[in-house]
């Protein structure tokens, strides 16, 4: 069993750097794992607006993870939301107008990417279920010290700092 | 230990960041005055003789925003703006500038948002009628 930063130290994880300011402070944390990574190093960089709107997915992704990293008010249900599954509580999404990534806080202000997708894709495809069906496994299998996940949908155990829009 | 970041050039990341940077102030000054004066977007969009989606959908991301159009918002909101282009100022132990491919880019330094070294302010101002708005 191991921290979150064990965890990150052994690359079973991988955290993203938000390329913030020289004085901003990094506030909150953002983790991938391998599945997570390869959907951003491979589909993410090619992916197109579904809404038609100036910023690519990719650069909508870089705001989203610069929003949450450097501590900034986020909006629940535009950037963040939980998601009921099995009455399993603890999957959240992170997003955007296309972007959805699909995890758990191991910890107030720190998040664990299982997977990501293009939000036309999970609705289309109806992934939901699925993709809240990895998260599930995927905290089971990963080696974190108990407890593995924060429970519950009260946004106010998981982040800090968040609006109603 | 790995990191991963978001490969976009540095550009076109200063545009996004600053994008959402007024997409939030925006956001903010609505909570504002809905506290205040209990104003919604259904009155806005009256305002701006458009549909309430639209402001939906611009203040959430789903929808580009213009320029007028956030003049717009700010008369409707009884603010003004404020533009400005500050020089950056490096301060000890600041990053360095990155040379990329011969173009020279400078973190910019002086805003709490490091995404624009401009710095757009919705100031309160009083509404003073005219023969214009009256």
């Amino acid at each position: 069993m191991a921290t979150l930063v064990q965890l990150y130290k052994q690359d079973q994880l991988v955290r993203i750097n938000p390329m913030l300011g020289p004085s901003v402070m990094e506030e909150r944390g953002i983790y991938l794992l391998p599945n997570a990574k390869h959907w951003l190093e491979n589909t993410l960089p090619v992916a197109t607006s579904n809404w038609n709107i100036e910023e690519s997915p990719a650069e909508q992704m870089d705001v989203l993870i610069e929003e949450f990293c450097s501590g900034k008010p986020l909006a629940i249900g535009q950037r963040f939301r939980h998601l009921y599954f099995r009455k399993t509580p603890g999957i959240w999404e992170l997003k955007t107008a296309d972007i959805r990534m699909f995890g758990w806080f191991p910890a107030k202000d720190r998040f664990i990417v299982s997977s990501c997708d293009l939000a036309h894709r999970v609705k289309e495809f109806d992934l939901y279920h699925g993709y809240c069906g990895q998260v599930q496994r995927d905290l089971d299998a990963l080696d974190l010290d108990p407890p593995k996940f924060i429970s519950g949908e009260n946004p106010n155990d998981v982040i800090s700092n968040w609006h109603t829009p | 230990m790995t990191s991963f970041q978001i490969g976009i050039r540095p550009n076109r990341r200063a545009a996004a960041r600053y994008i959402a940077h007024v997409r939030r102030t925006l956001q903010r000054v609505l909570a504002e005055e809905q506290k205040k004066s209990g104003i919604t977007q259904s009155d806005i969009a009256r305002a701006l003789d458009i549909h309430r989606s639209i402001i939906s959908k611009e203040l959430s991301g789903r929808k580009d925003i213009s320029l007028g159009r956030v003049a717009e918002y700010a008369y409707a909101l009884g603010r003004e703006i404020s533009f400005n282009l500050p020089v950056p100022k490096a301060a000890h132990g600041d990053n360095k500038p990155v040379n990329i491919g011969g173009v020279k880019i400078e973190a910019p330094t002086t805003s709490s948002d490091p995404s624009s070294s401009v710095e757009v302010y919705i100031k309160q101002a009083p509404f003073i009628p005219t023969s214009a708005n009256a």
